[in-house]
């Protein structure tokens, strides 16, 4: 039972891979554009916290330069004022004017590593200046290698740069907001890609349907038609009309095919059934002279029709038809074939009345353009109660005759029969028109199509 | 047993049709020949056979339509047999709906058509047809018998001919030409019999029924009321 499931899955599998593939190469590409986008969103995250982060540190450091210049003037007017040292600025002589400005500054950089222990700070006149710092303008300054900020200061009065440093790693603790506003940003990119991974898939599967669907229905054995999405304004409804169409015109093929095999095999019948009936007459007994010579005669005329029937089935059956072509004169072909049919047919009534005839020559193959007009004429009169009208005109005859009330044209299977005949037509290529009305037939041949 | 027996052949092929016929000749039975169902169906109304041969397609009017109006109009109840190309079940199915007896595919061996119609016309006429109910009378044409109201009554041979015209055209008024023309092909006899056998068929249907079943319109002719 698994077997046969699974068998059945790859058989469906199969027969839907085509469209499955195209399911998922609509996903894959949704996808693509989903990371791309997520890629783009990250890279501009990515820039916004860590302009963020370096609009957090100058703040910072700017601080901490205001900071360290308000010390440095305290200290200074104490200096000129000889006034008692700040309380938080005990490291510092009693008597500040013995006291050198790099001694200044160590106890301010000692004093400020307490305050802000994230912060150092350097001066031109102290020791262990990093040698990355030296060469810095006054201003802010970003260092990679050390991701470091740092803001350059100049004390004119002093002649004394100052180099505060703040290490880049720790900027995140700098607000206690940019945490929360990285996780945040974080989670809406993630939410993001999760959502464009859903719609990508949503909307694969919504577009691919409809054509899933149209394919379902076209490798069906027999579709329903028209087929799913006829109506749609859209390239489905457009696959789905030409595919209807197509389906209807291989139907429309098989169907004419049929029938033509089914007059063939009629056509072929009547002078088989002759031929056997001719031979039961002549295992008979009882059978005059007379009749078996007049069955003999009629084998005779019934195998020479089956012999220009299979040779014009022949014909038409070849998918090139090399008659011979020659120039035939149309008004003296259409009289022969009605002399044939006066000879041959007795039991024809109605006389035909010829109205115009001109002598038009055209190019055709003798036999098939014979075996056409001696159909369409014979069909006209036997089927005409009174007048049969024949005109021709240059290049187009018109065979136009009335209807017995009551008759159903449509039944009136006679002589090769309408498939057989619009073969022939083609075959000949003119152009075959056949117009019904309540109480008239007419058939127009135009020869130069 | 069958010789003398009156065949229809109504067939387009005019060598198809005289190979059957010679066939049939030489077994003994007498054979007609119709190239169309048009000519078949006037041959049907002039004569009497005893079994009918249709084609189905021919010109004019195809078989299953003359058969048709055989049963319907003509209320004629021969075996039919219908010798056809067509071989397919819907073919047959409508050959038999159109009230045929049998039917007989081409190409067929003679000596099983000479056997299908001898069990043909071993059966006769068939029951089913020829029942006509109209106007409150029912018409057994096979056996030329009218009843109206548990009442029954036999006409004679013109009698039936007069009432089956007027039936025909039922409820319209048909006129002592178009009678004249049905009966006698325009040709009546000198003694102008046409009044007299309304008459009589007026008396016997009255008698019967005790009721007007032919009226005269004046200046028109004749009405089944």
């Amino acid at each position: 039972m698994k077997k046969r499931l699974s068998a059945l899955f790859m058989l469906r599998d199969t027969r839907l891979f085509k469209v499955d593939k195209f399911n998922h190469v609509l996903t894959a590409t949704f996808l693509m554009y989903t990371s791309i986008l997520c890629a783009v969103y990250a890279y501009l995250l990515f820039h916004a916290v860590h302009e963020i982060e370096n609009q957090a540190a100058q703040i910072y450091l700017q601080n901490a330069q205001v900071d360290v210049l308000k010390e440095l003037n305290t200290i200074e007017l104490q200096r000129q004022s000889a006034t008692t040292v700040p309380q938080h600025l005990t490291m510092l002589p009693k008597d500040l004017s013995r006291v050198s400005d790099a001694d200044i500054i160590n106890v301010l950089i000692k004093h400020f590593k307490q305050s802000r222990p994230l912060l150092n700070i350097y001066s031109s006149i102290t020791a262990n200046v990093p040698a990355y710092l030296a060469p810095l303008s006054v201003g802010f300054h970003e260092y990679k290698s050390e991701d470091a900020q740092i803001l350059v200061s100049r004390l004119p009065e002093h002649n004394i740069t100052l180099y505060l440093v703040y290490d880049e790693t720790n900027a995140s603790r700098l607000d206690e907001n940019t945490p929360n506003l990285i996780v945040g940003l974080t989670s809406v990119a993630l939410l993001i890609c999760f959502i464009g991974i859903m719609v990508s898939i949503a909307l694969s599967r919504k577009i691919a349907e409809p054509l899933k669907r149209l394919a379902q229905e076209v490798s069906k054995p027999a579709p329903l038609l028209p087929l799913i999405g006829h109506n749609r304004a859209d390239e489905i409804g457009t696959l789905s009309r030409s595919f209807t169409a197509s389906i209807e015109r291989a139907k429309q093929f098989l169907y004419r095919e049929k029938q033509f095999s089914r007059h063939v095999s009629h056509e072929l019948r009547t002078p088989l059934s002759i031929i056997g009936n001719c031979v039961s007459l002549l295992k008979l007994e009882r059978a005059t002279e007379d009749a078996k010579a007049t069955a003999l005669t009629r084998i005779d005329r019934a195998t020479a029709n089956m012999v220009q029937l299979i040779e014009t089935f022949l014909l038409l059956g070849r998918e090139q038809q090399s008659g011979i072509i020659s120039p035939i004169n149309l008004r003296q072909a259409i009289f022969a074939e009605l002399d044939k049919i006066d000879s041959s047919n007795t039991s024809t009534s109605t006389l035909p009345k010829i109205l115009i005839c001109h002598d038009g020559i055209i190019q055709s193959d003798a036999a098939l353009l014979g075996i056409l007009l001696n159909n369409l004429l014979r069909n006209a009169l036997a089927s005409s109660n009174s007048l049969v009208r024949i005109t021709l005109s240059d290049e187009q005859l018109l065979i136009d005759n009335d209807i017995v009330k009551d008759h159903n044209v449509a039944q009136a299977g006679f002589g090769y029969g309408t498939e057989i005949i619009n073969r022939i037509a083609e075959c000949l290529r003119c152009q075959l028109t056949i117009s019904k009305s309540a109480d008239r037939y007419k058939v127009t041949v135009n020869f130069n199509h | 047993m069958f010789e003398k027996s009156q065949v229809l052949l109504v067939e387009d092929n005019d060598e198809l049709a005289g190979s059957v016929a010679d066939y049939l000749s030489v077994l003994g039975y007498g054979v007609d020949f119709a190239f169309n169902g048009a000519a078949g169906l006037q041959l049907l109304e002039s004569n009497q056979y005893d079994i009918a041969i249709f084609d189905v397609a021919m010109p004019k009017m195809n078989g299953l339509q003359l058969c048709h109006k055989l049963r319907h109009e003509l209320f004629n109840s021969i075996p039919v047999l219908f010798l056809t190309a067509r071989d397919t079940l819907e073919d047959k199915k409508a050959g038999f709906q159109a009230g045929a007896d049998d039917y007989l595919v081409k190409p067929f061996a003679l000596e099983e058509l000479h056997l299908r119609l001898q069990a043909l016309l071993s059966r006769g006429p068939r029951r089913d047809i020829g029942i006509q109910k109209i106007a409150g009378l029912t018409i057994d044409h096979n056996q030329s018998l009218v009843s109206y109201d548990g009442k029954q009554v036999r006409l004679l041979s013109l009698q039936m001919h007069i009432l089956t015209i007027l039936l025909k055209h039922y409820p319209n008024v048909v006129s002592r030409q178009m009678l004249e023309q049905a009966i006698w092909d325009g040709m009546p006899p000198e003694s102008n019999p046409l009044r007299t056998h309304i008459y009589r068929l007026r008396a016997t249907l009255e008698v019967a029924f005790e009721k007007t079943v032919i009226r005269t319109v004046y200046a028109k002719g004749y009405q089944i009321v």
